[in-house]
C-alpha cells in the first residue's frame, strides 16, 4: 500500500490541520507542492476544478478535497478515535473545530500580515518556493502575496482594530497558556477533533511566523509546548505528572478550558450572530447544490458587529455553519439530560447562542465540493 | 511491541539528535524525563549508572545510553539505512556527526545563554518543569539556570569572543542556508548520520530558544525548514523539484556542502589540534590511568587563536571517539577511494582531521565510554 499524497503547504493554515491529524493517527504521508503535472490533470479535476490546501490522495488513489473530510474519512476508517464520546468534550470537541477553522483567522491574518518588518522576508521564500521557477518568480510571488494581504484584510484585521485584535489574542494565549499548563491537550493527554481544529490557526500562523511565534515562546510557552506536541507523533506530555493518553475522566471540563471558551466567545458569538443573517438572505435564492464559496477572502457578503466598542466588518463564509451544523446535530441527538448539562456548561461559557445560531438550509458535499442541500 | 522510551528534554541539545532520528527512522516511541522511580530504581542502574540526556529504554527494555550508541544500535539493526555507501558522502556524513555533537557547542551555548531579554522566561519555563519550585533544599531554578550559564562559559563564548563567535555563526547560516536550498538534506533527498549529528545544535538551541531561531528564520530560512523537516516523519521535501528520496548519485558532493564545511573548518580544526595537545599531555600525567576508567567531560582548557582573539575551551575526550570513527571509516576504504577522499577533505581545509589522534583509545563498557 502507498502513502497518502498531501498536497499542501508549509505556511498553510488549513495544512496545519490535516498534517498534525496525520502525525497523531500514525498515518504514513509524503506531503507535496501543487506543481506536479499528475496534480493538475488526476487530482485537481477530481476536487472539480476547485484547488484549495489540505488535499489528499488517498492510499488508494481517491482524491480528497478539505480538511474537515480528509479528517472525517480516517476517523470513520478509525474507529472516531479523537472524538472524545462523553457529550460535553464532544460537543466542545466540534466546537472548537469551528472555532480553529473559522473564528480565529483575524488574529491569524493580523500577526502574519501586519509585522512586515519582521515576517515579509519569511514570508517571501516561502511564496517564492511554490511559485513557477521563472526569472520572474520573485515578483510572482511579491504579486501573491499583495493579493494576499488585501484578501485578509477582508476578515476584518484592518488598522482601525488591530488593537483590539492584538488584546482579544493575548488575553486568548493567557487563557490557553493556563489551560496547557495544567493539561497536555484541549480534553486531558490525547488529542482531539477540537485540537486539530485549533492547531490550524495556531502553527502555520501563529506558531510559526516569526513574529507570533517569537511572541508565544515569550508570553505563552505552555501553548507553543502543546503546539509542538501537536506535530509530535507520540503524546510528548513530559511536563506531566499523568502519563495517561486518554481524555479527562467523567466528562470533566476543567476551569481553564472554560475561560478560554469564554474569551472565544467575546467575538466568535457576536460574528456568528450577525454571520447567520447574512448569510439566510443569501441562501433564500440558491439552487440546489450550489457551491458555497470559501477559500480567502471570497464570501457572500460581509457583516458588521460590534466588540467592546470596536466596529468589525468581516466577510461571511457559509463554510462556518458546515462546521456548526455538525456541533447542532450532536446536541439534537442527545437526550434531556445531557443536553441540559451541555446548555449549562455552555452557558457558563457565554457560547449557549451558538446552539441557536442555525441557518435555514444544509451544506452537504457533493463531488469534493461543499454546496447547498 | 511496546514503545521505546526515550529519557529526553526538550531543551537538551543531545536528545535533539535521538528524537530525529527515531522520527526518521519510524520508530515508535514516548519522550519522558529522567525523573521516575522506575528511571532510578531499572535504568539508572545499568546506564553507567549516570544520568544523562538521550538515554533509552528499547522495546526489549535493554538501556542504552548516549545519542551515538541509541543511533548506533538502531543502525546495526537496520543495516544501516541513513549511513550513505559511497566513500566521499560516508566520510562526511561520520565528520559532520562529530561537528555536530562537538564543533559548534559555542555558539549552541552563546545564542541560549547570552540573550537573557529573549530566552530567559523561555529557559526558566524548561527548568521549572524539571525541577519542582517546592522542592526542599533542592537547588532554585535560577541557582540551576545561572549553573548552567556558568558551565557552558567553558566553551569558550565569553564577552571577549562574543564577535568572533557571533561572526562565524552568521557565516556559517548563510553557508547552510545556501546548501539548504538546493538540497533538502546534507546529502540530497535522504538524512544521514550527519544530519542527525548536525541537528543536535541546531535544534534544541539554534533552531527552538527564541533569539537564535528568530535569527535564523530572519537569515536562513532553507536552514529553518531543514530543522523542521528533520523533526518530520515524512521527507518533507515539497518544495524541491526532485522527488527523489536517496542521496546523491555518483557519490557526489555539491560544491555548497564544500563550502559549509570550509567555514565550519576555522575553528573545528584549530579548536580539534588544540584539544587534542591538551588530552595528550593529559594522559601522559596520568599514564597509571587505570583501564576502563570512565572518560571526563573534560579534561582541561585547551587554547586556540581565532580571528585575533584567543579561544579558551574546554578539551573533551569525546570529540575524538567520535572522530576515531572517521578515521577508522577512513582507513576501511580502498587506496583510490582514500586519495578521493584526502582531495576531497583537502578542498574543505577539513585535511587535518585524518591525523589528529590522541594516544590511548576509548571504548564503550557498561553504557560509558572509557580509556581502554
Amino acid at each position: 500500500m502507498g502513502n497518502i499524497t498531501l498536497y499542501g503547504f508549509d505556511f498553510s493554515l488549513y495544512t496545519g490541520r490535516v498534517r498534525s491529524y496525520f502525525i497523531k493517527a500514525g498515518l504514513s504521508y509524503s506531503e507535496r507542492a501543487t506543481s506536479s503535472r499528475h496534480f493538475w490533470k488526476n487530482v485537481l479535476p477530481a476536487c472539480s476544478g476547485k484547488m484549495t490546501l489540505p488535499t489528499i490522495e488517498t492510499e488508494s488513489g481517491d482524491v480528497i478535497r478539505d480538511g474537515a473530510a480528509i479528517i472525517d474519512h480516517y476517523e470513520e476508517k478509525g474507529g472516531h478515535q479523537f472524538s472524545p464520546v462523553a457529550p460535553k468534550q464532544r460537543l466542545l470537541s466540534l466546537l472548537f473545530d469551528v472555532v480553529g477553522a473559522e473564528g480565529l483567522l483575524r488574529p491569524a491574518m493580523h500577526y502574519r500580515w501586519g509585522f512586515p518588518e519582521e515576517n515579509h522576508a519569511f514570508l517571501h521564500l516561502h511564496f517564492a518556493a511554490v511559485m513557477p521557477k521563472r526569472s520572474d518568480s520573485d515578483a510572482l510571488a511579491e504579486a501573491q502575496m499583495q493579493k494576499m494581504r488585501v484578501a485578509c484584510q477582508s476578515f476584518g484585521a484592518v488598522p482601525e482594530t488591530a488593537h483590539l485584535v492584538e488584546a482579544l489574542y493575548l488575553e486568548l494565549l493567557d487563557k490557553l497558556n493556563a489551560h496547557f499548563r495544567v493539561y497536555p491537550y484541549l480534553f486531558g493527554g490525547k488529542p482531539s477533533i477540537g485540537d486539530f481544529g485549533m492547531i490550524a490557526p495556531m502553527y502555520a500562523h501563529l506558531g510559526r511566523d516569526p513574529k507570533p511565534l517569537s511572541l508565544m515562546q515569550q508570553r505563552a510557552p505552555h501553548v507553543f509546548r502543546w503546539v509542538e506536541r501537536m506535530n509530535r507523533p507520540e503524546a510528548d506530555a513530559w511536563e506531566f505528572e499523568s502519563n495517561d493518553e486518554t481524555y479527562l475522566v467523567d466528562d470533566t471540563i476543567p476551569d481553564t478550558l472554560i475561560e478560554v471558551i469564554k474569551q472565544i466567545a467575546i467575538d466568535f458569538v457576536p460574528e456568528t450572530k450577525a454571520a447567520s443573517l447574512c448569510v439566510n438572505e443569501w441562501l433564500r435564492d440558491q439552487p440546489e447544490h450550489t457551491e458555497v464559496p470559501s477559500g480567502v477572502g471570497n464570501g457572500v457578503g460581509v457583516s458588521t458587529f460590534k466588540v467592546r466598542d470596536t466596529t468589525i466588518t468581516a466577510v461571511v463564509q457559509p463554510y462556518r455553519f458546515f462546521l456548526l451544523q455538525r456541533v447542532h446535530e450532536f446536541f439534537d441527538s442527545l437526550n434531556a439530560t445531557d443536553k441540559g448539562e451541555v446548555e449549562v456548561m455552555l452557558r457558563a461559557c457565554n457560547m449557549h447562542e451558538v446552539l441557536n445560531l442555525r441557518i435555514d438550509r444544509e451544506i452537504g458535499r457533493r463531488h469534493n465540493l461543499e454546496v447547498l442541500l | 511491541m511496546n514503545k521505546i522510551t526515550l529519557y529526553g528534554f526538550a531543551i537538551s541539545l543531545y536528545t535533539g539528535r535521538a528524537r530525529s532520528y527515531l522520527i526518521k527512522a519510524g520508530l515508535p516511541h514516548s519522550e519522558i524525563p529522567a525523573t521516575s522511580a522506575h528511571f532510578f530504581q531499572n535504568v539508572l542502574p545499568v546506564a553507567g549508572p549516570r544520568t544523562s540526556y538521550p538515554t533509552i529504554e528499547t522495546e526489549e527494555g535493554e538501556v542504552i545510553r548516549d545519542g551515538a550508541a541509541i543511533i548506533e544500535h538502531y543502525e546495526a539493526k537496520s543495516g544501516r539505512q541513513f549511513l550513505p555507501s559511497t566513500p566521499k558522502q560516508k566520510i562526511l556524513s561520520l565528520l559532520f556527526d562529530v561537528i555536530g555533537a562537538e564543533g559548534l557547542l559555542r555558539p549552541a551555548m552563546h545564542y541560549r545563554w547570552d540573550y537573557p531579554e529573549e530566552n530567559q522566561a523561555f529557559l526558566k519555563y524548561h527548568f521549572e518543569c524539571l525541577l519542582p519550585a517546592d522542592a526542599e533544599g533542592g537547588e532554585s531554578t535560577d541557582d540551576a539556570m545561572q549553573r548552567m550559564r556558568n558551565a557552558c562559559q567553558a566553551f569558550g563564548a565569553v564577552p571577549d569572543t562574543f564577535d568572533v563567535v557571533e561572526g562565524l555563526y552568521m557565516e556559517l547560516l548563510e553557508k547552510l542556508a545556501a546548501h539548504f536550498t538546493v538540497s533538502p538534506y546534507l546529502f540530497g533527498g535522504r538524512p544521514s548520520i550527519g544530519d542527525f549529528g548536525m541537528i543536535g545544535p541546531f535544534f534544541a538551541h539554534l533552531g527552538r530558544d527564541p533569539k537564535p531561531l528568530s535569527l535564523m528564520q530572519k537569515n536562513a530560512y532553507p536552514l529553518f525548514r531543514w530543522v523542521e523537516r528533520m523533526n518530520r516523519a515524512d521527507a518533507d521535501i515539497g518544495e524541491f523539484d526532485c522527488r527523489e528520496e536517496s542521496y546523491l548519485l555518483h557519490d557526489e558532493i555539491p560544491i555548497t556542502l564544500i563550502d559549509l564545511l570550509k567555514q565550519l573548518a576555522i575553528d573545528f580544526i584549530p579548536e580539534t589540534e588544540a584539544a587534542a595537545g591538551c588530552i595528550n599531555r593529559w594522559l601522559g600525567q596520568n599514564a597509571d590511568l587505570q583501564s576502563e576508567t570512565p572518560i571526563l567531560r573534560g579534561v582541561g582548557q585547551c587554547e586556540f587563536a581565532l580571528r585575533g582573539k584567543t579561544i579558551c575551551a574546554l578539551a573533551q575526550p569525546y570529540r575524538f571517539y567520535l572522530l576515531k570513527r572517521v578515521q577508522d571509516a577512513f582507513n576501511t576504504l580502498a587506496e583510490s577511494h582514500q586519495d578521493e577522499v584526502r582531495r576531497l577533505l583537502e578542498q574543505c581545509d577539513m585535511l587535518a582531521v585524518l591525523d589528529i589522534t590522541i594516544d590511548r583509545g576509548i571504548v564503550r563498557r557498561n553504557n560509558r565510554e572509557v580509556w581502554q
